[in-house]
Formats: C-alpha cells, sequence, structure tokens
C-alpha cells in the first residue's frame, strides 16, 4: 500500500512535469510562430498604408494643384498601386476596407471621366487649381456649363476624399490594433516563459511537499497499523494461551488437589503425621511454585520490552515450548529440538512472538493429520556466517503453492475465521525485517526421519548477528 | 482518487493556460468598432451637414460607436442614394434628406418604420402637425424625424423699406405704398425699384432681389414655390400631377406663368445670379447686397448671427407673395382669387434604412439629432441651417434673443413662420420614387430657359414630356398610388 501510494504520487508528478515541459515548449513555439505572423501582417499594412497615403496625396493635390494634367495621372498610377498592394492584404482586413474602396474606386472613375473632359478643353483651365479656377468661373454668368462641371469634380474630389479618411482611420486603427497586438502577444510571451517554468518549479516543490507528507504520514499510518497489528496478534495469542494455562494448570491442581485429599484422609483416619504432613506440603509448595512459574512465563510474554537487550534464542524457544507444551502434549506432537547457544539483540518477547506465530501455525498444521499419524515439529538453532539461523520444520504435508508467496500478507489465512486472524506470520515477517534486519523465508521441503519419509513446511528465520568489537 | 483528482485538475489548468497561451482572440482581428454610414448632402457653408458631423463626434465619444458621414454635392446626394439601393456594396444606414428624396426610398420600401421608444425619445407630441401630417407620414405611417422644419418665406430690408424717401419715390413710380409684397408683381416692382444703384450709402451698387437660380434641387424647389401662388390650387391637395392620372401639370398655363416672372425678375438680381445656390442668396442678402431674398427660415437666423452679417435687427419678415388669380388645373382655367400658399419645401429629415444592420443604433443618433433639446439649440444658429418644427421652438425667445436677435426681431420672425405654417393651403415637395429624375429634367429645362436657350413654355413642354416617360418607367398606376399615398390620401 505505502510503496504503491508513493509510486503512483512519483509517476504522476513525473508525468505532469513532462506533459507541463512539452506543452510550454509548444506554447512557446506557437507564441513564436504567432509574434512572426503578427510582423508579417503588420508589414503588409505598413506598406499597403504607405500606398494608400501617396493616393490621398495625389487626390488631395489635384484640388490645388495648376499641374492637372500630372496630378491626375499621378492619381490614376497610385490608385492602381494601391489596389494591387490591396490584394496582399488578408481576407479579414480587406472586408473591411473593400466596401470603403469600391465606393473610391467609382469616384475616381468619375473624376477620371470629368478630368479627361476638362483637360481636352484646356483652355477652360488656364494653368490654374480647380478651385480657383471655379472661383472664377461663379462670377460669370456665361460660363454656367463649364461652373456646373468644375462644381461637379471638385465635389467629387471632395467626396473621395471623405471616404479616403474613412480607409486612412481604418488603416490607423488596423496599425494601432496591430501594434497593441504585437505588444500585448510579446508581452503574454514574456510572461509564458517567465510563468510556466515558475509553475512547474512551484508545482514539483509542492509535488515533493506532498510526497515527503504523504510518505512520512503512511510510515505513521503503518506504525500505528502494525501496533494495532500487535495488539490483535497477541490478543488472539492470549486467548489460545489462557487455553494453554488451563493445561498446563490442570495438573498441577489435580496434584495439589491430591496431596490436599491426603492430608484430609489423614485426618479423617486420625493417621495425622508430622512427617507426612511435611511432605505433603513440601509437594503442593512445588506445585504451587510450579504454577507460579507458568504465570510469570505467560505475564512476561505479553509484558512489551521497552529496551532491546542481548539474549539467547534458546530462552525464546523454551518460552515458547513452556506455552505449548501443554498443547503439544494433547495433541501427540513431538518436538525434536536441536539448538545451539546464538546470542542476538533486540527485543526478546518480539522474537518469541515471531517464533511463537510459525510454531502455532506449525501446530495448527499438525493437528489436522490423521490420529495414527506422527506429528513431528522440528525446531533448530544454528549460526552461520554471522547469522542466526532457526530453522522450524513440521511434517504437515506442505504449503500449497498457490498460496506459498502470500502467506506473509496481512490477513491471509487458510484457517477458519475462529482459528486464525492472518496476522501471525505478517508480524513474524514484520519483527524479523523490521526490527532485527533479518528475513524469514517458507519453502516446502521433503526429508527422512526415522528412516521414515515426510514432507512439510521448513521456515527459515535469519537474524544478522551484531559485530561484537 | 483524489490524487487522480488533483493531477486531472493540474492537467486540465495545464491544457487551458496552452489553450490560453496558443490562443487568438476574435476582437482582436475586428478593426472597426459599431458602424453607421450617414449621407448628408454639402451645401453652403456647414448648412445642415455642419450640426451633424459635431453632433458625430460627440456621440462617438459618449458611446463608442463610429459615425461616418459622408457629405456628397447636392446633386450628387440622390444619385448616390439611389445607387447605394442597387449596389450591395455601397450602404447607408441613415440619411439626412430632403423631403422629396424620400419618395425613392419609401417609394422602394427601404425606410424603417419610426419606432415608439424613438418617437418617446424625441417627444413625439410636440413636432409640429403640418410636419406629421405633410412630411413625416407616408401612407399614414411615420418614416422621418423631424430635423428641420422648413418654411419659405419673405425676408426685407426693414431699414430701406422705411426710409421715406424710398418710399415718397416708390409711391412716385408705382402708384402704391412700399410696403412687403403682397403678390409676385409687388416682388418684381420693389426689385426693380432697388436695383441698380445704391440705396444703403455703403458706396457700393446695390440690387433688388437676390435669388437662387443654379442648376439643382435649390432652384427648382425655390421656382416650385413660387409657382404655387399660380398653380397650387386651396381646393385640390395635388400639386405637381393629377392624382388620379398622373399627368403632369406642370406646363400648365400657371407654370408657364410662374416660369416667366421668374425669369424675368432675374434682372433685378446680381449679375451672377444663375450661379446662385440658396446659400449664395443668403450671403447675397446678409452682406447688404439686394433689398430682397425669398429663403428658408435660415435667411432670419443668419441675418442675426453670421459673423458677415451686416443687415442684424434690419430685417423685416413676411408671408409669401401671392397671386391675383390662381391656375385651376380641374377647369383648365384660372379662378381669380388671390392665391397665397405657404410652402413647407425642403424639409430636411432623417430616415433610417430599413435593411441597416446597425438600425438600432442609427435610430439612437437620428434621436440624438432630432431630439428637443438638440434642435431647439440648432434653430437659433444660422450656420446649422436648422429651422423650427415644434411648438416648443416658438415659445423660448431668450434662446433666439441669445442667438443675436432682439426680443422683437424674434417675435416678428416666429411669428411670420408660424402663419405660414398655419395656412391650409401648402405646397410641397414630390415624394414618390422617381422624385429626384423628376427634379432633374425639370432642373435642366429651367436651367436652359434661364440661360435663354428655349422658352418657359418651350422648357416647360419638354419636361412634361419626359416627366410622362419617367412615370410610364416607374409604372403609371404604381405612382397614382403612391402619389395619393404620398399625400396620405
Amino acid at each position: 500500500m505505502k510503496d504503491f501510494s508513493i509510486r503512483k504520487i512519483s509517476n504522476y508528478g513525473f508525468f505532469i512535469i513532462i506533459f507541463g515541459s512539452v506543452i510550454s515548449t509548444l506554447v512557446l513555439i506557437v507564441l513564436f510562430f504567432r509574434l512572426e505572423n503578427i510582423k508579417e501582417d503588420l508589414s503588409v499594412i505598413q506598406n499597403t498604408h504607405k500606398s494608400f497615403l501617396q493616393l490621398k496625396n495625389n487626390t488631395e493635390r489635384l484640388l490645388t494643384t495648376s499641374d492637372i494634367k500630372n496630378s491626375h495621372y499621378l492619381l490614376l498610377k497610385s490608385a492602381r498601386k494601391f489596389d494591387k498592394k490591396l490584394d496582399n492584404l488578408k481576407l479579414e482586413y480587406i472586408s473591411e476596407i473593400d466596401n470603403l474602396w469600391y465606393v473610391c474606386q467609382k469616384e475616381i472613375t468619375k473624376i477620371d471621366e470629368i478630368l479627361n473632359h476638362i483637360i481636352f478643353n484646356a483652355k477652360n483651365i488656364k494653368d490654374k487649381p480647380l478651385l480657383h479656377r471655379r472661383g472664377e468661373l461663379f462670377m460669370n454668368n456665361s460660363s454656367n456649363d463649364f461652373y456646373i462641371l468644375l462644381s461637379e469634380v471638385t465635389n467629387s474630389i471632395e467626396y473621395l476624399i471623405q471616404n479616403e479618411t474613412f480607409i486612412l482611420n481604418l488603416f490607423n486603427d488596423l496599425n494601432e490594433k496591430h501594434k497593441l497586438q504585437e505588444q500585448n502577444k510579446l508581452k503574454n510571451t514574456k510572461y509564458f516563459v517567465l510563468f510556466f517554468p515558475l509553475i512547474i518549479l512551484t508545482f514539483t516543490i509542492l509535488l515533493a511537499i506532498f510526497i515527503s507528507r504523504t510518505a512520512k504520514k503512511i510510515e505513521t499510518d503503518m506504525i500505528e497499523k502494525e501496533q494495532i497489528l500487535f495488539q490483535q496478534s497477541k490478543m488472539a495469542s492470549m486467548g489460545e494461551m489462557i487455553g494453554n494455562i488451563a493445561h498446563q494448570w490442570r495438573q498441577p491442581i489435580a496434584i495439589i488437589s491430591m496431596w490436599a485429599n491426603n492430608i484430609i484422609a489423614d485426618i479423617d483416619m486420625d493417621e495425622v503425621e508430622n512427617e507426612n504432613l511435611r511432605k505433603y506440603a513440601i509437594n503442593i509448595n512445588d506445585q504451587t511454585k510450579h504454577l507460579s512459574s507458568t504465570i510469570d512465563d505467560f505475564r512476561n510474554f505479553f509484558i512489551p520490552n521497552k529496551e532491546k537487550k542481548i539474549f539467547e534464542i534458546e530462552r525464546c524457544i523454551k518460552k515458547t515450548m513452556n506455552l505449548l507444551t501443554a498443547s503439544f502434549n494433547i495433541h501427540n506432537i513431538e518436538v525434536i529440538t536441536d539448538i545451539d547457544n546464538v546470542e542476538v539483540s533486540g527485543l526478546e518477547n518480539e522474537l518469541t512472538q515471531s517464533i511463537l506465530n510459525i510454531i502455532k501455525n506449525a501446530k495448527d498444521i499438525l493437528v489436522m493429520l490423521p490420529d495414527d499419524s506422527r506429528r513431528l515439529l522440528f525446531i533448530r538453532v544454528y549460526k552461520k556466517k554471522n547469522n542466526a539461523i532457526v530453522e522450524i520444520k513440521d511434517n504437515g504435508g506442505g504449503v500449497s503453492k498457490n498460496i506459498i508467496n502470500k502467506i506473509f500478507e496481512p490477513y491471509f489465512t487458510t484457517k477458519h475465521k475462529s482459528q486464525g486472524t492472518g496476522i501471525g506470520l505478517y508480524m513474524t515477517e514484520t519483527i524479523i525485517t523490521k526490527h532485527f534486519n533479518g528475513h524469514v523465508v517458507v519453502k516446502n521441503v521433503t526429508y527422512n526421519y526415522d528412516s521414515v519419509e515426510y514432507r512439510g513446511a521448513l521456515f527459515t528465520v535469519k537474524i544478522p548477528l551484531e559485530d561484537k568489537k | 482518487m483524489k490524487f487522480k483528482r488533483i493531477i486531472s485538475y493540474i492537467t486540465s489548468i495545464a491544457l487551458l493556460l496552452t489553450f490560453i497561451g496558443c490562443s487568438e482572440k476574435k476582437e482582436d482581428t475586428k478593426v472597426q468598432k459599431d458602424t453607421i454610414t450617414v449621407i448628408v448632402p454639402k451645401l453652403g457653408g456647414k448648412l445642415i451637414r455642419g450640426a451633424i458631423l459635431e453632433e458625430a463626434k460627440k456621440f462617438e465619444e459618449k458611446t463608442g460607436t463610429r459615425i461616418r458621414v459622408v457629405t456628397p454635392s447636392w446633386i450628387d446626394t440622390i444619385n448616390k442614394i439611389n445607387e447605394s439601393l442597387n449596389d450591395p456594396k455601397i450602404n447607408f444606414d441613415m440619411f439626412v434628406i430632403i423631403t422629396s428624396w424620400g419618395g425613392s426610398l419609401l417609394g422602394e420600401n427601404q425606410v424603417a418604420v419610426v419606432p415608439d421608444w424613438v418617437k418617446k425619445r424625441i417627444d413625439w407630441d410636440d413636432v409640429l402637425p403640418v410636419y406629421k401630417n405633410n412630411i413625416l407620414t407616408w401612407g399614414n405611417k411615420t418614416y422621418a424625424l423631424p430635423y428641420d422644419g422648413d418654411c419659405i418665406n419673405l425676408y426685407y430690408r426693414k431699414d430701406v423699406f422705411k426710409n421715406k424717401n424710398n418710399q415718397k419715390n416708390f409711391l412716385k413710380e408705382f402708384g402704391y405704398k412700399l410696403t412687403p409684397p403682397k403678390t409676385w408683381k409687388n416682388y418684381e416692382d420693389i426689385a426693380k425699384f432697388f436695383n441698380g444703384w445704391d440705396w444703403d450709402g455703403d458706396g457700393k451698387v446695390e440690387y433688388g432681389i437676390a435669388g437662387s437660380r443654379l442648376k439643382g434641387y435649390g432652384s427648382v424647389l425655390q421656382f416650385f414655390t413660387r409657382a404655387a401662388a399660380y398653380a397650387k390650387h386651396p381646393d385640390d391637395k395635388a400639386y405637381y400631377f393629377d392624382i388620379d392620372t398622373m399627368k403632369a401639370r406642370i406646363n400648365n398655363e400657371g407654370f408657364i406663368k410662374a416660369l416667366e416672372d421668374y425669369i424675368s425678375v432675374m434682372k433685378y438680381g446680381p449679375k451672377e445670379i444663375l450661379n446662385f445656390s440658396p446659400s449664395d442668396v443668403r450671403k447675397s442678402f446678409i452682406s447688404g447686397d439686394v433689398v430682397m431674398a425669398i429663403d428658408w427660415a435660415n435667411m432670419g437666423t443668419m441675418a442675426a448671427n453670421s459673423e458677415i452679417s451686416v443687415v442684424r435687427d434690419k430685417v423685416g419678415y413676411a408671408e409669401l407673395p401671392g397671386y391675383d388669380k390662381v391656375f385651376n388645373s380641374k377647369t383648365n382655367s384660372w379662378d381669380n382669387i388671390y392665391n397665397s400658399p405657404s410652402s413647407i419645401s425642403g424639409n430636411w429629415t432623417i430616415l433610417v434604412n430599413k435593411n441597416s444592420k446597425q438600425q438600432k443604433l442609427a435610430f439612437e443618433f437620428a434621436a440624438h439629432m432630432t431630439s428637443k433639446k438638440l434642435t431647439s439649440k440648432l434653430i437659433t444658429l444660422g450656420w446649422t441651417g436648422v429651422n423650427p418644427s415644434r411648438y416648443s421652438h416658438f415659445k423660448d425667445l431668450s434662446a433666439w434673443a441669445d442667438s443675436g436677435f432682439s426680443q422683437s426681431s424674434a417675435k416678428e420672425y416666429l411669428g411670420v413662420i408660424s402663419k405660414s405654417l398655419s395656412n391650409k393651403n401648402v405646397m410641397i415637395d414630390i415624394r414618390i420614387p422617381g422624385s429626384s429624375q423628376y427634379y432633374d429634367t425639370l432642373s435642366y429645362g429651367i436651367n436652359l430657359a434661364l440661360k435663354g436657350e428655349v422658352s418657359p413654355s418651350e422648357a416647360l413642354n419638354s419636361v412634361v414630356i419626359k416627366w410622362e416617360g419617367i412615370t410610364e418607367s416607374l409604372n403609371r398606376d404604381n405612382q397614382i398610388r403612391l402619389y395619393k399615398k404620398s399625400l396620405n390620401k
């Protein structure tokens, strides 16, 4: 659970950082190309704008110049040039200018026609600007037709100038808008260049903090969970131990009862002798000491050790056996031990608990064997390459292949709910790996004992020994 | 699960940032603001268009919109409007036009009916009924907004008329007292009397009259204004055409006599009178060059507050002269009754294009231009060319005094306009499709007659032939229907 969560967080975090980097690169590329496009657009607009200004100047000059012929030519030339330039503009801009330019073109055609007529009758112009000549003709009734014609052309030029002014305003707006657009895009790009890596960095930091906190929380949760499991495990053991105590106590209590009855019988038969009474009392006393010792054993098992110390593994085995002897006797389980003197450092009760869990597990399997079968439990403790090895082997037939890899997982049990909690072997594995830095493995083995071949599970606990230097 | 959710949020934010970074905002490519194009002709000075140009700027600043005002010449305006009706690439959202031009637009069903919210905004009840009934409605529906309330009257030099020597000499020469002319005959006599001598002692020779004679609408409207006394029968609402046949009446004896007199009186004006547009007439009168002029109400305000005016408080106002008989088109004979119709020809109204993509904006601006508040200011300023069209315009004399009128002068000025507007025999413009063609051909014919190239009867007979052709080409029955509609019949 713990490993999975951190892995998941790390994977997602990594994905986001990569994703963010790719996205930011893409956005930068797009922004860059867009800026390029805007610059290109702006250049086209400025060129067209420039061409339009030439046209407008020529139109305005037409009203005030004396050289009407040349100005007329320049007007037509600049109109053609602007028309061509307009084709380079993007359609979206043209559509706004197009209608106005259409009106201008119509007016230019009209002006062209009238000017051709006027220039043809050059005597009427007399090298004077159109407005000037019109003023002169106003005062002369005899030139009424030509006055009207001049009025018509000057009015058309003025109308053309009006429409050109609208186009000019549009160009100004376009320029303004594009410059603004360029500035905005530049600003956006700048912000983006600063902002996006900052987001990624912030996210990375947040992610690190998040992972660290989550890991810590998971660790705390795990410790709490382990403590609960320890407690659950002990409680489970306690239930079983109470049964064992009952078995352990039954014999001494029966003996005490027997000696007490002997005392009562001697009294009843008036055969009380001090020597006998002393013998009875000594026997009762021995039995109560045994009872007391049993209680101490159980109590010591359940009292949590707070301090690490060096202890012999044999003590743990003995304690376990003391707790289970009665039960083993009832179920005819033979325990064959081969225990070397090996010392390890740690919490004695925890190792006792670990060994107890394995042995209990073996016992639970063995009791299921037919009554006529031998029920064997081998316990071997030895030292190997600076490791303490504890081997516990039974002849229960071994662990099914399907479950052999899962038996150290929490809440995994093959037993009925009333019998197993599924946390015993998990606790053993946790204690051995976390608290003793060792490990525990299980495998099925076939072996001979008393010339008979048996098959069973072999649990091997390997605990590294501390350097005594 | 929670973590997955966080991851998906972060991914979404990253994608959103990407899209924002890469997205191209739509408005970035939109160059222009909400824009309307207003067409208003260029008259002399800043008349009519000046106030629109000024107010357009203020309106733009206030609303963040764009108001394009195009001002073609008088002659070009209606042509450009007509052109726009047939060319989808030319669009005008708002038309500021003289009454007669509305005919083409209304006949072609190109004008939006004025909505009630606009009427409410411009205080519709304040508008004079003479304009509501004759100018702003068509087929009994309101299509036009009252920018300018026109009324043509006579303006004369009161100071010169009062001069005892002048009175004595006039009486001696013509056998009757020198008073504002009651008939066009009187008008010509007075013009003759004051023509060609320095009657104001400024060392320059002055003239009898100034009148618009330049080829174009101004001159045509002035002609029809004069001809009304000869041919606009008080019992007949129709003037230009027979209402049932659309047969043109303009070559009847009444119109021919009117044109003869219209030409005849020119000899008592400045030598350049043939090139006079209405604004030249005003300049001439307020510069003190002529003793009388026939003009719209603009003359009164220009005389009072134009910088070049030398006639402030020297102007008298009178209703249009009449004629001592009137031609009855129905009986084809003269009726010997004194006829003195008024003329509300040439009103400037505002119409909104029915097909405008910015119709609301166009109406907003139209309502602004025709509001009671704005027009009350504009009518007192001569350069605007805007004249009274509302009850309220005649009530507040202080506004007129502020613009240069003396109290008595303002009272007299408004009194004459008011009297003219209450005349039951009113001459209005042609308001049917083809009106510009009718006016153009008449303008051409009159110009020939004014130049002396053809006689008045020849000119009008040839115009009638052309008018018949126009009527036929536009479908006579339809024209009959629309002519009746234009008269709200």
